[in-house]
């Protein structure tokens, strides 16, 4: 094939420039010069970190009142940005010697990024954490405990299940500020009931099974076209499985404290009435609809949805003109809605942080922790308050009338215990529940095989 | 039929005597192609380097404590863990089948295209759209199109009176409807590999071979599929480590789920390493799927080998 003219000349080129008679000189400088960048490149490389991490101990500004320069680092849910935002402002007014970046990140980005930033040492000198990722940090020696000024009395003034994430070896590392509740509360949708000729919603939990049964709907095809009571998310099925025990005042944790127990018959009991909800009641199907229970009751695919309050600003946000009400979930034994409750969003600080940071950072923390803080910061971001003092607290009923739901069960909240990893202790649960509703296991088999992979989990934790 | 192919000069195996402008050259070359080959030894081999030695480890990244416990993690995969083996197998199903339907797809369409007189540009930049999407945005598109009672597919197999499926809330379906999404999104980009391919065939291969009375099929057969074959083998192993290395469609529309049916080995080594803490085992996973990718791509360019050029 033809070479073109201008291939041709840049051979020619290429050749000029590698004639041996060419001093080597070229070469060698060039090799110089290559050495010294990538050299320059590593170099700067290795340094980004470690100009970037203060050293354990070291204080900025220290031996003056200097300022102190805060960094914190949030979950970006807008409510909880604004609500931040807000308390970083009141207390730099009332703290002019200390400043606080906020960085927000969303949630899945945060837990990752805080694993990789503790490894690394440039880690944030405060953060918001969630209840159940704080455990790990705890123990690995990561997190300042809480100081003793602010322990004072924490376990009376905080409901239980709040401080459990945040408890390690019997001490505290971090202050929750919510109560992290997917329990007690349902969605309901009154003009379904209506409809459907039920005048009230239900108090008992057979009164529950019949109301859902008559609200559920199925098309010619015997497809199921609307829930009557949906329940089968991935948070719902572990949820109310864990709260119909403890309901019935049994516990899922075996006697050494670390391995679940579900041959209990008051387990296998609540398992098998959950599941019969849609093997046999057939009031809800995991293929009845996509998304979670919350998506298919806003979406009018459900009647009745069983969902922590966190919801309710959604559904007033995105469907504005969707009449619902927010009512109680009726206990599956007993009188009183028990439950066990995960801690919630709160604050931690680092440990190797300088110590007029993390002072600082503590002092934020009790400012924000002030009755009236966290009462602010809970109705803007709706969440359900930690202290026990502002249950029924009139401004958050003013604001939040749906709350009243929510405050009526905190005091039967017990916190759900060492669970390890959440994820795969609740994966474990919502593929025994599916294997019920494909019809691929029976219900003893299917809760036998999630106990028997949550104590595998449990056993292998830290790795095989 | 007589095509003009020529061998291509086979590299003896002793070694010539190079001249001094040829040495000259060959040090330039290693000079200039120091910073990026170090900069890739950085960013790649480093990585993969540490990885492995953190497969030999119970590591965990906040703790302070790293023991050595050599192949456990390796043993632990294969004998004691079910989700890994499940994975594994799910990334076999989904490559084996997603591989070679995707080239049976994209190579018609891009002939297709190819065989266009007027209104390929328009074509092309219309089948490459799906590519240029970010593949979250591109993912989602499809959650209403299987929603169980509003979606569109089974809007359309109602129409065509066939059963309703719920495809992603389905052990059976879950992992082929994340195939055919991911499907969707990757054809436009080996149609436009495979266009350029054909575009470079020389038109004479094709007129001779009319000449000499080949049919439609036989100039596919004898010309067509011989001088793709670089083509084939790019498409080939770049298809199939992006298919074993399938992760955003899975978490955006299953998350694995339901029952890991559509849990491919990408999305539960991220679980293992991310959201439970345990890199050394996650790396240990990664190294398999590595070693798994590797021995792949090297018997598919061994096999695929081409002697000669045209």
């Amino acid at each position: 094939m033809r070479r073109g003219v201008t291939e041709r000349r840049r051979e020619r080129g290429v050749e000029r420039r590698f004639d041996p008679r060419i001093p080597r000189w070229r070469p060698r400088f060039l090799l110089v010069v290559t050495v010294a960048v990538v050299a320059v490149g590593v170099g700067a490389c290795g340094g980004g970190g470690g100009g970037h991490t203060q050293p354990a101990g070291a204080a900025s500004g220290q031996g003056s009142a200097a300022k102190v320069k805060l960094t914190w680092w949030t979950s970006n849910n807008p409510t909880f940005v604004a609500a931040n935002k807000d308390l970083i402002k009141r207390f730099e007014a009332a703290n002019p010697n200390v400043t606080i970046a906020l960085t927000a990140f969303p949630d899945d980005v945060l837990r990752q990024k805080l694993q990789a930033a503790y490894a690394s040492h440039t880690v944030a000198d405060m953060q918001q954490m969630f209840g159940s990722w704080v455990p790990q940090y705890a123990r690995n020696g990561l997190l300042d405990p809480v100081p003793s000024s602010l322990t004072t009395d924490v376990r009376k003034r905080y409901w239980g299940p709040t401080l459990g994430g945040y408890t390690s070896a019997g001490k505290l590392y971090g202050l929750p500020n919510e109560f992290n509740l997917e329990n007690g509360g349902m969605l309901a949708n009154p003009r379904e009931f209506k409809q459907a000729g039920i005048p009230a919603y239900p108090k008992t939990w057979d009164q529950l099974v019949a109301d859902a049964r008559k609200l559920t709907k199925f098309n010619a095809d015997g497809k199921m076209v609307r829930a009557g009571f949906a329940f089968t998310g991935f948070d719902s099925i572990t949820f109310m499985l864990l709260a119909m025990i403890l309901q019935q005042n049994q516990s899922y944790w075996a006697g050494d404290g670390v391995h679940v127990d579900f041959h209990t018959p008051a387990a296998k009991g609540a398992w098998q009435a959950l599941t019969d909800l849609v093997t046999k009641d057939k009031v809800d199907s995991r293929t009845a609809y996509s998304g979670d229970p919350f998506d298919a009751f806003f979406r009018g695919q459900a009647a009745m949805a069983q969902h922590g309050p966190w919801v309710i600003p959604l559904g007033k946000d995105q469907f504005p003109n969707f009449k619902f009400d927010y009512v109680p979930v009726p206990p599956y034994r007993g009188s009183t809605y028990t439950f066990a409750a995960e801690s919630g969003w709160g604050e931690v600080v680092n440990a190797a942080a300088a110590p007029d940071k993390k002072a600082a950072a503590w002092r934020f923390i009790a400012f924000s922790h002030q009755e009236d803080n966290l009462r602010r910061w809970d109705i803007t971001t709706f969440s359900v308050p930690p202290l026990r003092s502002l249950v029924n607290d009139p401004q958050i009923l003013k604001a939040v009338p749906e709350m009243k739901t929510s405050f009526a069960v905190l005091p039967y909240g017990r916190y759900v215990g060492p669970v390890q990893d959440r994820d795969r202790f609740w994966q474990a649960f919502q593929d025994a529940f599916t294997s019920v509703e494909l019809g691929r296991k029976s219900a003893p088999d299917a809760l036998a095989g999630a106990e028997q992979q949550i104590n595998t989990m449990i056993d292998q934790h830290a790795g095989p | 039929m007589n095509l003009p192919l020529r061998p291509a000069p086979r590299a003896g195996r002793r070694q010539r005597r190079r001249s001094a402008g040829q040495r000259a050259r060959m040090r330039f070359v290693a000079i200039w192609l120091s910073p990026i080959m170090a900069l890739f030894a950085l960013v790649w081999f480093v990585p993969i380097g540490m990885a492995a030695w953190l497969s030999l480890h119970r590591y965990s990244p906040l703790s302070a404590v790293s023991p050595f416990i050599g192949l456990r993690n390796y043993v632990f995969a294969f004998t004691e863990d079910p989700l890994f083996v499940n994975a594994l197998g799910n990334t076999v199903k989904f490559t084996v089948v997603a591989v070679p339907l995707n080239v049976a797809i994209s190579l018609p369409v891009a002939m297709g295209l190819n065989a266009l007189k007027r209104g390929g540009t328009v074509f092309r930049v219309l089948f490459f759209a799906p590519v240029t999407a970010s593949l979250v945005a591109a993912a989602l598109v499809w959650v209403p199109i299987y929603d169980p009672q509003a979606g569109w597919l089974n809007a359309v197999t109602g129409w065509l009176g066939l059963p309703q499926i719920a495809w992603l809330q389905n052990p059976g379906t879950s992992l082929w409807a994340v195939l055919a999404a991911a499907l969707w999104q990757d054809l436009p980009y080996n149609i436009i590999i495979f266009l350029a391919g054909l575009q470079s065939i020389p038109p004479l291969f094709y007129d001779a071979a009319k000449v000499d009375g080949a049919t439609r099929f036989q100039r596919f057969r004898h010309i067509t599929i011989p001088l793709l074959r670089r083509t084939f083998v790019f498409v080939f192993v770049l298809s199939m480590i992006s298919y074993m290395q399938q992760f955003t469609h899975v978490q955006v529309l299953t998350r694995g789920g339901p029952l890991h049916s559509s849990e491919t080995l990408l999305p539960y080594i991220f679980a293992r390493g991310f959201n439970d803490f345990q890199m050394g085992y996650a790396s240990a996973m990664a190294m398999v799927l590595f070693a798994i990718m590797l021995v792949i791509t090297v018997t598919q360019l061994r096999l695929m080998r081409q002697r000669w050029e045209y």
